[in-house]
């Protein structure tokens, strides 16, 4: 399994449709809580302090139910990339800012040295990125499409994007259905997986090209019937739900803020790695 | 009286205009750009195949259509699976579909010139990945991909030279040199297929 299946399975999927706070918060607030401990794991530079971000995100969503996909998306993705990355940059492979030796380690009878530096970085990136892709799931995954609608609408995103947006999370499994059903029909005459480099790209073109005209011939009805809608029409567009925050936004928000002051004190005192004190090797 | 021959024209009609196709086509491109990639991994094909759609859309929509494809591709990508920083390889997007535009305007678009084959691996595969590579280091910290080979490429080339960004960029052209010029193919192959009423761009 590769992480783009698990994309496919995670775009497939709706929300999660649970009574918990997480679900019933508003999406403004699962969108700003999103960017906002995605910005905070950038202008820090420790991974402890990423992974206790991560820890809250991943608690949040065990309560609203989503954590499943999350944590498969996590160990596709994430797990991977911190092996190979902490193992080239943190041995002596030339990456340039290594300087700290922390320990040694026996490789096949030769002791390599293990640098503080390359560890730091191999480690400290994909765990910002584990934060991002969570916080960004967690968002997903507890707001349903209707809801999302609301909540882009609030941001004043403009209608056409907004349809653009919801369109793509509609067409991805329909188009994934389709592109299966194309390849076990190609497959059935003749189609053969078992091929070298350049057979695989004829075969990616005897895929591709059936599912484009396919997805193109529909986008000619479906244009027609979003005319038939009126969504061209000069008129106020009305929504499915209302948007507003109460009282679980407020004290979210609340928490967001008072977060933010204590994390300003901790980098203005302490400074960007305040755990680990690892060096900000772009300096 | 001999009757007159009429010669009959045949007119495709269009009943919706070019704006209202134009965003039904952008998501149906963003669409074919995730899975794209999805069938990749299932053919192993030696590609990413995810922005051939955005060559594509360029190529029977124009650039704005086929930029804004690419781009909301990766919007989505990362407001689900990548997280929120790669939502910068969108401009990666907007420069697939811009070197597209241009080979377009230029006429690279006939397979069987010479021209658009050395146009298309010196711009896919030599200048696009500067432009990868400046993404990869600034907001990703410029690590090792994880596919073996330019992880190998990466780590020989740290190895050898001590050059953290040379060996960033080496990296990115062994994708890109074989990635970008086979989508760019592709996507020629198939709008040379697509009935006329879908081509926007004139």
């Amino acid at each position: 399994m590769n992480f783009l299946s698990v994309g496919v399975s995670l775009l497939k999927r709706t929300a999660v449709e649970a009574d918990t706070i997480i679900q019933r918060l508003d999406g403004r607030v699962k969108f700003l809580y999103f960017l906002w401990a995605t910005i905070i794991v950038y202008i820090f530079y420790d991974p402890i302090l990423n992974l206790i971000f991560l820890a809250v995100t991943l608690a949040m969503a065990v309560y609203a139910r989503v954590s499943k996909p999350i944590i498969m998306t996590l160990l596709i993705i994430v797990v991977p990339w911190i092996a190979l990355a902490t193992l080239i940059l943190a041995l002596p492979f030339g990456f340039p800012w290594n300087e700290t030796v922390i320990a040694e380690i026996d490789l096949f009878g030769v002791k390599l040295p293990v640098y503080l530096e390359g560890l730091g970085w191999g480690i400290t990136w994909p765990l910002r990125i584990s934060v991002a892709i969570s916080s960004a799931l967690l968002f997903y995954l507890s707001t349903n499409q209707a809801k999302l609608v609301t909540t882009l609408f609030k941001m004043k995103v403009p209608f056409k994007v907004i349809y653009m947006t919801i369109a793509t999370f509609q067409f991805i499994p329909l188009l994934a259905d389709e592109a299966n059903t194309i390849m076990q029909a190609q497959i059935s005459r003749g189609l053969r997986t078992d091929v070298n480099i350049v057979g695989r790209i004829k075969n990616y073109l005897a895929v591709v090209i059936p599912l484009t005209l396919s997805a193109l011939n529909k986008v000619q009805t479906r244009a027609i019937t979003l005319e038939s809608r009126g969504f061209s029409a000069p008129v106020k567009k009305t929504l499915l739900y209302e948007a507003e925050l109460k009282a679980p936004d407020w004290i979210f928000l609340a928490l967001i803020i008072v977060s933010t002051i204590v994390l300003a004190w901790v980098y203005v005192n302490i400074g960007y790695s305040p755990f680990t004190h690892l060096r900000w090797i772009w300096a | 009286m001999a009757e007159e021959k009429k010669e009959v024209e045949v007119v495709e009609i269009s009943p919706t205009g070019k704006a209202i196709i134009a965003v039904v086509l952008i998501p149906t491109i963003a669409a074919l750009n995730y899975v794209g990639g999805v069938i990749v991994e299932a053919l192993k094909a030696p590609i990413w195949g995810d922005t051939w759609a955005t060559i594509l859309g360029t190529l029977i929509g124009g650039f704005w259509v086929g930029a804004a494809g690419g781009f909301l591709y990766n919007i989505i990508m990362a407001l689900t699976v990548w997280g929120l920083p790669a939502w910068v390889w969108g401009f990666a997007n907007v420069a697939i579909a811009l070197i597209a535009y241009f080979m377009m305007k230029m006429g690279w678009t006939d397979l069987k010139k010479p021209m658009t084959w050395i146009m298309m691996i010196i711009l896919y595969g030599l200048v696009y990945p500067i432009f990868t590579t400046a993404i990869s280091i600034g907001i990703f910290g410029g690590g090792p991909l994880v596919k073996p080979l330019p992880a190998a490429v990466y780590a020989w080339v740290l190895k050898s030279t001590g050059n953290f960004y040379l060996a960033n960029y080496l990296q990115n052209v062994s994708t890109e040199i074989i990635d970008k010029p086979i989508s760019f193919i592709i996507s020629v192959i198939i709008a040379q297929r697509i009935p006329k009423r879908f081509i926007l761009v004139k």
